[in-house]
């Protein structure tokens, strides 16, 4: 019996030998399965998204959603295939691109439902601030090393300058989901870069006052808040109906394409693209769903953890931390946990944008937690480092 | 040192901004290497933290995902999703047994842009769905969206129609309000439009109600379906058998006001109300009012008695009464004086009219009002009508002595149902209601006449079937000690009162024996325009129609509402309604030996 080689033998130093021995087997198989589950339920959401906004090819969406998803793939391959370097320049670039054209779009934006955020070009649109991120919190990290680092580069300022500036922009269109994410992707990178803690109360009460200024200054933001705190009298249709579809759904759910919320619901391919699945494949289902992100971020997060670089260690962190919240805050958002935000369930939610930026998110991630000589400690876990010691 | 490059610009702006930098910078440093020496690890265990809090929030998520989907109760009641229509609770008799029930039905849809074969597809559908109409398939099948089709579909429709596979047909779930008994009950129960808002009788009365406990268990009644069944099995048999126009059965128990039973003649089928002509969808126990005609001596009596304007040895002289250019007749003519239980058993309007006058108007006024007849019947259902009473609040001679014997006084089979259940359960007017009432708490009623009063008017009911003059021997059912009244009320046809055509009625107690305040039902049996049949000798009176139907009811019932069945009596020395007298109430009814 002569065995089969495998595609990538250990001995094979092609690139994409390489690749495939040094990128984590975990992440990737996670991120496969989530982006073909994103597919699957692009078919059963589709034909109804479609049927409501009056589009004849009921498939509308679901292929759309299967280019995006190979395209999502390609950013998270070529992503991942960068050295620590090639990541930083790429983010530097994405950072100064998507910054110049959040600045443009005031002027050459797409405008839908309140807000501009879109760019429109070729039938597609984008969403420059998607990109830019992943991008932010790289250069951060990157900012917060090299501050440490003691050579007299003023880090910690830079990375609050990007901050602000990236801040600024998205309050402008208003995006202030946007501004959230990155707020607390940037505070857990500052935190990860060893912040005092005496400045993260300090960052707390300013976060606070941030909130608090935001309520009062955006009517539809008060109005969410409002709408979550008082159950009554106040139009909570997408998430009543989101509701109802979860508990339809029990625990087997009602059946693929059995589906009755997405018939009535508006946003059901993007945002409430968890009801959707809850209520076709039941509890099981959004187990597995909630698990995978789990598994993801808490994997990665454990790579980040090990990892010797602190430029490394702040920026995948902060990647991952990305991808994390953005993916709780959907899930509590259909369950009614939180407050209604608009905001995409990474890889899942029906979205070009989010899905190429997610897989770049992803992608960068994988680029930092590769394995490479001396990117790891020798030591392996928390107690051999001494941090119960 | 680079702070000083940066620092070293000549722009005072740019050197504030420069040593805010600076400051900013040396500070994170200073606090940094003062926090902690091993940057290493504290960077490591902050990310663990991180990864700590993320797994904590992804297990809260399981858990809320798990809440959300197995015990939050949304979606069920009131859904937007599952049914169409609100969810409304089962209806249920006094023990239980269904009378209204919510199902899942299905309403089924056609997308045109996923179908392949429009032809075959309408062709299939309308062979599978003959309710459905072409023009609407078609129409359907030609617009540019999904559209609803037809609702209702049992879920052996569905399944059908789902098997043939037709691409661009589905279902969606819809509430359906099915009525289990069909035409039974019909007008008590009432119905309820497509959207799940109650319409008509129980239905609507309670409507808010039924929709709060949707999927808390039933609601539960005081209809008793086996008392509802007996009441309408025979209303319906004597309204064919004496071909009336319309008919009413009232079953109630007199302590509570519990209504048992509610029939009204012709009905409908509660699942089809829209099938049923116009005339058969009023409920004419509760929204239709007659001039009930001689049972309304009852109430005349009772206040007789009560005010002390008669006792039961009071006499009238019957020959004849002539109020102005009037002359009241009675129908079966007794000529001298008689007594009192006499004038009840005979139905003499002079009688009765003399003792109201007597009494006086304001005295009957004030009792009639307290009978509740002035006003409609206290009962849930919206439908209770409003009497129609004579004009003028000084009632004159003539108006007192008619409306003593039911004349020109129009009420509702509810009210008098209302108002003789009051008089005979001891003397307390008891709302009537459609709930089931818990037998701890009766309600406290208002005292319209003396526990006194009540016993005579008991014993003279009873008189009435068991004395051999008595005009509701007919309604006697064996040992169960039944007492009624009679009413043959001429109709008024043409604004003017009809020779030959009547109102037949029987109101009925049983058992009139035992204690004032054991178990006692009043059944109140109308018939309107009964047919004279050789087998009543030609009669269309309340004795030969409405009487024996009742005692019928009254016989199938008993054993339903427990009321013991007395040993049949031996062949009596003396008359049986001697044999029935009550201790101690000597004299009020000793009038059987003397008038025979």
């Amino acid at each position: 019996m002569t065995r089969q080689p495998h595609a990538f033998a250990r001995t094979d130093r092609t690139r994409a030998g390489v690749w495939w021995w040094t990128t984590d087997h975990v992440l990737l198989g996670v991120v496969a399965i989530l982006m073909i589950l994103g597919v699957m339920l692009s078919f059963a959401s589709s034909p109804a998204a479609a049927a409501r906004i009056g589009l004849g090819d009921p498939f509308h969406f679901a292929v759309r959603q299967c280019v995006f998803a190979v395209i999502g793939a390609c950013f998270l391959l070529g992503g991942s295939m960068l050295s620590p370097k090639g990541v930083r320049r790429a983010a530097f670039f994405i950072y100064i691109g998507a910054i110049a054209v959040m600045m443009a779009l005031p002027i050459m934006g797409h405008s839908a439902k309140g807000a501009t955020r879109w760019l429109e070009f070729g039938g597609f649109s984008l969403q420059p601030s998607e990109f830019m991120k992943p991008a932010l919190i790289v250069l951060v990290a990157w900012m917060f090393a090299e501050g440490q680092k003691n050579e007299g580069v003023p880090g910690v300022s830079i990375a609050f300058g990007l901050y602000a500036l990236a801040v600024a922009l998205l309050l402008v269109q208003p995006d202030v989901g946007q501004t959230i994410l990155i707020t607390i992707a940037f505070g857990a990178a500052f935190f990860v870069a060893g912040v005092p803690l005496r400045w993260i109360f300090g960052m707390l009460a300013t976060a606070a006052a941030g909130m608090t200024a935001i309520y009062f200054a955006f009517d539809h933001v008060a109005a969410r808040v409002h709408k979550f705190l008082s159950h009554d009298k106040v139009d909570t249709h997408q998430i009543d109906r989101a509701q109802e579809a979860i508990a339809a759904g029990g625990l087997f759910g009602r059946g693929p394409g059995e589906g009755l919320m997405k018939r009535h619901v508006p946003d059901l391919h993007t945002d409430f693209i968890y009801s959707v699945a809850a209520e076709e494949y039941g509890l099981i289902f959004s187990l597995l769903l909630i698990g995978l992100f789990a598994l993801l971020v808490t994997r990665g997060l454990y790579k980040a953890m090990k990892l010797s670089d602190p430029f490394e260690q702040i920026a995948s962190a902060g990647l991952f931390v990305l991808v994390g919240q953005q993916a709780f805050i959907n899930v509590a958002v259909n369950l009614n946990l939180i407050p209604t935000k608009g905001m995409t369930l990474p890889f899942i939610s029906y979205g070009g944008s989010s899905m190429m930026a997610m897989g770049l998110t992803l992608g960068l991630a994988l680029a930092l937690t590769r394995r490479r000589p001396g990117a790891y400690t020798a030591t392996e876990g928390l107690a051999r480092a001494g941090a119960y010691a | 040192m680079i702070q000083h490059d940066i620092a070293d610009y000549r722009a005072p702006g740019r050197r504030w901004f420069s040593q805010v930098v600076w400051g900013l910078e040396e500070a994170f440093k200073k606090a940094k290497a003062a926090d902690q020496a091993e940057d290493d690890t504290r960077t490591r265990m902050r990310i663990f933290i991180l990864l700590a809090l993320f797994a904590t929030g992804f297990g809260c998520l399981a858990l809320g995902a798990s809440h959300s989907a197995l015990f939050s109760g949304a979606g069920k009641p009131n859904g937007y999703l599952a049914p169409l229509g609100a969810a409304r609770a089962d209806l249920t008799d006094r023990e239980g047994r269904l009378l209204a029930v919510d199902l899942i039905h299905f309403g089924v849809y056609v997308d045109p842009r996923e179908i392949w074969d429009p032809a075959e597809t309408q062709r299939v559908l309308g062979a599978a769905l003959p309710g459905l109409q072409t023009a609407r398939l078609d129409k359907a099948l030609h617009s540019d969206r999904r559209e609803y089709l037809l609702g209702g579909l049992t879920p052996e429709e569905k399944a059908r129609i789902q098997d043939m596979g037709l691409p661009g047909v589905s279902f969606e779930e819809e509430e359906h309000r099915v009525y289990p008994l069909g035409t039974s009950a019909a007008h008590v129960i009432g119905f309820t439009d497509k959207g799940g808002t109650g319409l008509a009788g129980m239905e609507l009365a309670f409507d808010e109600q039924i929709r709060r406990q949707a999927g808390q268990g039933p609601f539960a009644t005081s209809i008793d379906l086996r008392v509802q069944a007996a009441l309408d099995d025979e209303l319906e048999k004597t309204a064919i058998k004496f071909g009336v126009n319309d008919a009413v059965g009232i079953v109630t128990n007199i302590h509570t006001g519990e209504v048992l039973g509610m029939s009204s003649w012709p009905n409908y089928d509660s699942n089809v109300p829209g099938q049923a002509a116009p005339y058969n969808l009023v409920n004419r126990a509760a929204a239709s009012v007659y001039e009930p005609g001689s049972v309304f001596k009852v109430f005349s009596m009772a206040m007789a008695l009560d005010s002390g304007s008669a006792t039961m040895n009071s006499t009238y002289n019957v020959e004849s009464l002539q109020l102005g250019n009037r002359t009241i007749h009675d129908f079966h003519a007794v000529h001298g004086a008689i007594t009192l239980p006499e004038v009840f058993i005979h139905s003499s309007n002079i009688g009765t009219a003399k003792m109201a006058l007597q009494a006086g108007a304001p005295t009957l006024t004030k009792y009639f009002k307290a009978f509740g007849l002035f006003t409609p019947a206290k009962i849930e259902l919206s439908e209770s009508a409003r009497p129609i009473l004579p004009r003028g609040a000084n009632w004159t001679d003539g108006t007192v002595a008619s409306t003593s014997f039911g004349q020109s006084i129009s009420v509702s089979p509810l009210s008098l149902a209302q108002g003789m259940g009051g008089i005979l359960n001891g003397g307390e007017l008891i709302p009537l209601t459609l709930k089931k009432v818990d037998p701890a708490n009766r309600p406290k009623g208002t005292r319209i006449v003396s526990e006194d009063t009540s016993r005579k008017m008991l014993d003279l009911m009873r008189l009435n079937v068991t004395a051999k003059e008595g005009s509701g021997g007919k309604a006697d059912a064996p040992g169960l000690s039944v007492g009624g009244k009679t009413g043959t009320a001429q109709l008024v046809i043409d604004k003017k009162y009809s020779k030959d055509r009547v109102l037949a009625s029987f109101a009925a107690v049983f058992p009139t024996d035992g204690p004032i305040d054991a178990d006692r039902y009043f059944v109140l049996i109308m018939l309107k325009d009964p047919k004279r049949l050789p087998e009543t000798f030609g009669f269309a009176t309340a004795g030969w129609n409405a009487a024996p139907a009742a005692g019928r009811v009254i016989d199938r019932i008993a054993p339903f509402v427990g009321v013991r069945r007395a040993a049949p009596a031996l062949a009596a020395a003396t008359p049986i309604a001697v044999a029935a007298k009550p201790a101690g109430d000597e004299g009020s009814l000793a009038i059987e030996g003397d008038a025979q």
